[in-house]
């Protein structure tokens, strides 16, 4: 009997010390928490949220930004415009590879400045060639380089977008204008997405963003480049916090020979319809059957 | 888990409320009862679960900078460990169709091994799933109702429902059957072998869909293959028997539980089949791959001869597929099979060639080169070791638990009546009765 | 996915009377079960189904491409798109006495000084022959002096029809030779621009030609890029991964990167 007893208090015990000690593992989760306010758990998806409830959402984000990153910035909600439908366009003839996009979206869009993020990525190509595996996104000698070309790749906003199809909680859609956005409160950050995507577009936040208070860009907006969480994915927004104002894209200001052309698809007054009717223009990875909204074409 | 019964069996029989909670506390005590190398295991793997669960916390706090992974692959360890845990709780199901499908009686007293083993296999893969999140605490919004659950566009809402659903009804049937032998009654065949068979068409779902994952995106050549659903079937119907004959010599060994010999031999069987399959399979592939030599050939390059100087897959691809040529060998040669010692060293090399072979050996690939054709290598952190050593260890546990918890029962030796019954007093031979009535 | 047994698997090695006489016993209740399983596919195939969303097209735009215009009226945007008039069209910049720079008009030297431009430029021009544009390095093609400026005039340029204008119009001149480039330009394809997509929403400047193009040396120079990504694992690049051994061709790069940063220190256009 008495053995019996004492197997059942080393039994206890061992539970009690195994408790203990788990609790004690997973301890760091609790740091986690602690800084997760229970509004912010608890939040609804975007396109659940009521005008109130986002307001709600969008002053707390902007005292969060305060809060960690120590800068006054403003957080809008901005809606697609009817009839508006966005495109873009590249020539690959008169980029030179000078990678100001890359530059000009790394500050616009609040991207951590560690790792020199940035939605673009510029790369190197042999002429007479396009084959990818030639390619070279890190090079860093003067450009344009003889027997080379530049081909900078972002988010090409597919009509037929294999990334958000795969999310399991709808975290990314397609929205009205073309835009392909992520909720980032709403991410789980299971990357099925960046596994989907076939022009390496999307960027996941392996870390919470890196950015002082005084290189902030304090025009945001909540679909695009406020300062995204520790752990969710992001991709390139055509600037939709611009470009849904009218305003171009970052990238394409930036762009000193005017290799970029961006507008209204719907409009057949616009640069991007008189590129797509009058140029042999081109898509990337046309075969899979994403159709981007993202055209290349050649000059010369 | 539906364990209701009809009003007509409550009344001629003790109470449910009375008797399942007093089930549960047998379990338990069955559970926790045990010589000292049981003690010393479940502490064991005890320690490497915590070690495992303090990796995850500090994951989950500081970021998944932390692991190994990186935008141009972004999955890695736990994605690959995933998709092979799926494949075992798949293979699980070998037992279960000799024992019902085919009516093999000794399979039939043992195959809730197989169930236990997919039990276990399950929360390992779904371990992996949560791992792999870089916002675990917004797991909610996976939960269809609540949160906004993609179904059926994305193929990982499907993995969801499946390895779920598959979960459920091995929990089911093992629960239903056990609690059954516990009272002494005959399980009810209405309560139970609809969704036996349920269970069988499920299991080749679940790893189907697994593969479908992967298989559905384009965007990675290396997976958009038609073949990759009948691999990973067949490879798990190589480990799922593997690890179950590995199982059933060390139940043997270490349990009072009557393993008979022939169900070994028939999971051996379909090894022998399963086995040359997978490994036909991936023949196939890499002719295809290679004759081809399209630019999509990259990734099987980087695999099977490195690219661009880059080899970090090639010795570990060809150790699998040697293990694995390995093992087809010894389970086609009678003289080989019949050394036991050696068997197993096959079924245990078998084992972790489909490990490499199907799991980094998948995954990775898939992701280098990049969609843009970029190069960037993938190495495990210790962070993601330590996480996946825990969840295994967590997966031993309950596959150990479980096991200590159903022998007994299931052999007859525990019941609701007296506390020891004698295992000759059980239906020995007619354990479950034929799903007729 | 429909529930009949799998005929590819091996058959069970047990072959005791009892495993024979089993599957008879077993034919009625499997038929249960396999009408129990064939409804729940169904039901499960038809939620798929209803499930399904109905995909939006997001590509209906495309039917819009290349079809005729409606002769509707241009509406006249709210804002205007300008050009910009770069500070090299109204003068040259000179060194001044502080030791700063200050812009000298054209006229000023020009309203006094004959100058002899039907020759060929000779590069670079020489400080004799030139005074104030010393320096200046000329690449236009086959093109000399008198091809733009006006030989009459030369604080005027003169355009291939022989009008003279003033050098701040200086786009109708390249424009007569660059066709394919102001087609370019009037239609948004070429050259940098500040501002709005949408004129209805703000204004838009557009860069000169002579922004971007020196008009006397006009090929598009060399930069140096803004710094490539710093990625967690930065990807090598396959001509430098190349064999194993990176070193050769890497130093070789970083080596003529160095060489053509001495010659062009960064430029911005």
């Amino acid at each position: 009997m008495s053995a019996l007893n004492r197997r059942r208090l080393l039994k206890g015990a061992g539970a009690t010390l195994g408790a203990l000690a788990f609790a004690k593992a997973i301890e760091p989760v609790f740091e986690f928490t602690a800084n997760l306010s229970g509004d912010e758990f608890l939040q609804k998806h975007y396109r659940e949220l009521s005008p109130d409830d986002l307001r709600t959402v969008l002053a707390r984000l902007e005292a969060e930004t305060k809060e960690k990153y120590g800068a006054d910035v403003t957080i809008r909600d901005i809606r697609p415009q009817d009839g508006v439908q966005f495109g873009y366009a590249l020539n690959l003839s008169t980029c030179i590879g000078c990678r100001r996009c890359a530059e000009a979206c790394h500050v616009e869009n609040n991207h951590d400045r560690k790792t020199h993020q940035s939605y673009i990525r510029v790369f190197e190509m042999q002429q007479g060639s396009f084959d990818m595996e030639q390619g070279d996104a890190t090079y860093d000698h003067p450009v344009p380089q003889p027997g080379r070309y530049y081909m900078p790749v972002q988010c090409q906003q597919c009509d037929n977008p294999p990334c958000t199809k795969v999310c399991p909680v709808e975290a990314t859609w397609k929205e009205k204008d073309g835009i392909v956005v992520v909720d980032y409160n709403w991410c789980i950050g299971c990357r099925y997405c960046e596994a989907a995507c076939p022009y390496h577009a999307r960027r996941f936040n392996w870390e919470a963003p890196e950015i002082s208070a005084e290189e902030i860009n304090p025009n945001q907006s909540y679909l695009s480049n406020r300062i995204r969480p520790q752990g969710v994915v992001e991709k390139c927004t055509f600037c939709l916090h611009r470009t849904r104002t009218g305003a171009l894209p970052a990238c394409l200001e930036a762009c000193p020979t005017g290799a970029r052309v961006f507008g209204n698809l719907l409009d057949p007054d616009s640069e991007i319809r008189w590129v797509l009717e009058n140029k042999r223009v081109f898509v990337l990875k046309e075969e899979l059957g994403a159709r981007p909204r993202f055209f290349y074409f050649f000059d010369v | 888990m539906s364990r209701k019964t009809t009003a007509k069996e409550s009344e001629e029989r003790p109470k449910h409320w009375v008797s399942y909670p007093r089930f549960l506390w047998r379990s338990l005590a069955l559970a926790t009862d045990g010589s000292w190398a049981f003690y010393a295991w479940m502490t064991g793997l005890t320690a490497i679960a915590l070690v495992g669960a303090n990796a995850w916390a500090g994951q989950v706090s500081s970021g998944m900078g932390v692991t190994g992974m990186s935008d141009h692959v972004s999955w890695g360890l736990y994605i690959a460990n995933f998709t092979f845990a799926v494949g075992l709780a798949a293979g699980g199901v070998m037992m279960v169709i000799p024992a019902y499908l085919y009516h093999d009686d000794e399979m039939h007293d043992v195959v809730i091994v197989g169930e236990l083993l997919a039990i276990a296999a399950l929360i390992v893969s779904l371990g992996f799933v949560v791992a792999d999140l870089g916002r675990p605490d917004r797991f909610w919004h996976l939960l269809p109702g609540i949160g906004r659950f993609n179904w059926p566009i994305s193929m990982l809402t499907w993995d969801v429902v499946v390895l779920n659903g598959y979960l459920l009804l091995n929990l089911h049937i093992c629960g239903y059957l056990l609690y059954m032998r516990f009272l002494g009654r005959k399980p009810n065949p209405k309560w139970y072998v609809p969704f036996v068979f349920l269970s069988v068409i499920w299991a080749i779902s679940v790893h189907t869909v697994t593969a479908f994952l992967y298989s559905g995106l384009g965007g990675r050549p290396f997976w958009n293959s038609a073949l990759l659903a009948p691999r990973f079937l067949a490879s798990a119907f190589v480990t799922g028997p593997a690890f179950i004959v590995l199982a059933l010599q060390v139940v043997r060994r270490t349990t009072s539980f009557r393993v008979p010999e022939g169900p070994i031999q028939t999971l051996l069987k379909i090894m022998r089949v399963t086995v040359l399959v997978n490994l036909f399979m991936a023949g196939a592939e890499v002719f295809t791959e290679f004759y081809t030599g399209s630019s999509h050939v990259a990734a099987a390059r980087y695999l099977y001869i490195g690219l661009h100087g880059k080899t970090a897959l090639v010795p570990w691809i060809w150790t699998g597929l040697a293990f694995n040529v390995f093992a087809a060998i010894v389970l086609h040669t009678p003289k080989l099979v019949a050394k036991r010692p050696l068997l197993n060293l096959a079924l245990v090399l078998v084992f972790s060639g489909v490990w490499i072979e199907k799991g980094m050996g998948l995954i990775i690939p898939g992701f280098v080169p990049s969609t843009m054709h970029e190069l960037v290598e993938y190495y495990p952190t210790l962070t993601e070791w330590k996480v996946t050593a825990g969840l295994w260890a967590v997966g031993m546990m309950v596959f150990t638990i479980a096991l200590k918890v159903a022998l007994p029962i299931f052999g007859g030796e525990v019941g609701a009546g007296e506390r020891s019954w004698k295992r000759d007093d059980a239906p020995d031979s007619d354990p479950e009765p034929a799903p007729a009535e | 996915m429909h529930a009949s047994i799998p005929s590819s698997l091996p058959r069970p090695p047990s072959a005791s009377s009892r495993a024979l006489e089993a599957p008879l016993v077993a034919v009625r209740g499997a038929k249960r079960t396999r009408r129990i399983l064939a409804v729940s596919c169904v039901t499960f195939a038809a939620w798929s189904l209803v499930g399904c969303p109905q995909s939006e097209d997001h590509g209906a735009w495309r039917a819009e491409l290349f079809t005729e215009r409606e002769n509707e009226p241009r509406i006249e945007p709210t804002f205007d798109e300008t050009i910009r008039t770069p500070d090299r069209l109204r003068g040259i910049a000179a060194p001044a006495p502080d030791g700063g720079v200050v812009r000298v008009a054209c006229f000023t030297c020009h309203g006094i000084l004959q100058v002899e431009l039907s020759t060929r430029a000779p590069t670079p021009l020489q400080p004799d022959v030139l005074g104030p544009h010393v320096g200046l390095l000329f690449d236009h093609g086959t093109l000399d002096c008198a091809h733009c400026h006006d030989p009459a005039d030369p604080s005027h340029l003169r355009t291939a029809d022989a009008r003279s204008l003033p050098t701040t119009e200086a786009l109708e001149l390249c424009s007569q030779c660059h066709g394919l480039q102001w087609t370019d330009f009037q239609h948004g394809a070429h050259g940098g621009m500040r501002g709005h997509w949408d004129l209805n929403a703000g204004p838009r400047e557009r860069n000169h030609c002579v922004d971007c193009h020196d008009p006397h040396r006009p090929a598009f120079g060399q930069y140096r890029p803004m710094p490539p990504p710093r990625d967690r694992f930065v990807p090598t690049p396959p001509h430098r991964a190349n064999h194993g051994g990176s070193d050769a061709h890497a130093s070789d790069a970083e080596h003529d990167a160095d060489e053509a940063h001495d010659d062009r220190p960064e430029e911005t256009p």
